[in-house]
């Protein structure tokens, strides 16, 4: 009888750890896509603004990779709209958009790696003055 | 005793199940939260600086002018007087802000002390953002 319900324990345990394990991952995952999008956000505001200021394709792209952190630099990218300087006057529109490769735990499942964006846009302040 | 034991994995699985789901369900509200308030502050951030922009346009039209007519002005009254400046600078800020699916609330140009403030309330996915800008005259 003892050794029945040490070996129903046994099953019981079984059936519900990766349950529970199942879980617990997808919260850290949830919360992790979570500070993904916060930082991806923000960090396509503080590029738009520099470009904004600037009008330089680099340091707003390296303005906004830094304003990613704690996410790993080398999963982001950063895309300028327009792409050329002389396409944004003072006064036009600039977008900036960060965007973050986040992998996920999930890859067993087919779903390997999520794609976060941030979108900024700002009104051109930069004055080229010869 | 022993068959009293038998459920208990089943209903610790079913609490852990009900807890997971309320976490699961507090986290994605808070992100979505944070992420809605983030967005409202950086598009009243934009619609604000786009606003002072155009202010700041104008101030150096006003200040050229004068410069011209060998006069003295106070470009952040002078501006302010003109009646065309709300429009543009609300015209601006609302640009920006549809770009940013973002509806402009109110606009206040006004003067600070030595000079012209911009500030800009909106609303954004259900939430309210407010930001300010001050432009030094030239």
């Amino acid at each position: 009888m003892v050794r029945e319900e040490h070996a129903q324990s046994l099953v019981e345990l079984a059936l519900t750890l990766p349950v529970l394990l199942l879980l617990a991952v997808l919260i850290v995952t949830l919360s992790l896509l979570g500070i993904a999008r916060l930082a991806t956000e923000n960090a396509a505001s503080e590029g738009a603004r520099t470009l904004a200021l600037t009008n330089d394709d680099v340091r707003a792209t390296a303005t906004a990779i830094a304003a990613t952190a704690p996410l790993r630099s080398d999963l982001v990218d950063v895309r300028i709209d327009p792409s050329s300087a002389s396409l944004r006057p003072r006064g036009s529109l600039a977008r900036v958009v960060v965007g973050y490769r986040l992998a996920l735990p999930f890859a067993f499942a087919g779903l390997g790696d999520v794609r976060v964006e941030g979108v900024g846009v700002r009104r051109m302040e930069f004055i080229d003055v010869p | 005793m022993c068959r009293d034991d038998r459920g208990q994995a089943l209903a610790l699985l079913v609490a852990a199940l009900g807890f997971a789901a309320f976490v699961v369900g507090a986290v994605v509200e808070t992100d979505t939260r944070l992420l809605n308030r983030l967005h409202a502050t950086r598009a009243a951030e934009a619609a604000a600086e786009a606003a002072g922009g155009v202010a700041a346009d104008l101030m150096l039209e006003l200040r050229a002018e004068a410069l011209q007519d060998h006069r003295a002005v106070d470009v952040i009254d002078a501006a302010l007087a003109d009646p065309l400046l709300a429009a543009r600078a609300e015209g601006a800020a609302r640009q920006v802000l549809a770009s940013m699916g973002a509806d402009l609330t109110r606009l206040t140009l006004n003067r600070r002390s030595t000079e012209l403030s911009a500030k800009a309330e909106v609303h954004s996915r259900n939430t309210d953002g407010l930001a300010r800008v001050g432009v030094q005259p030239p």
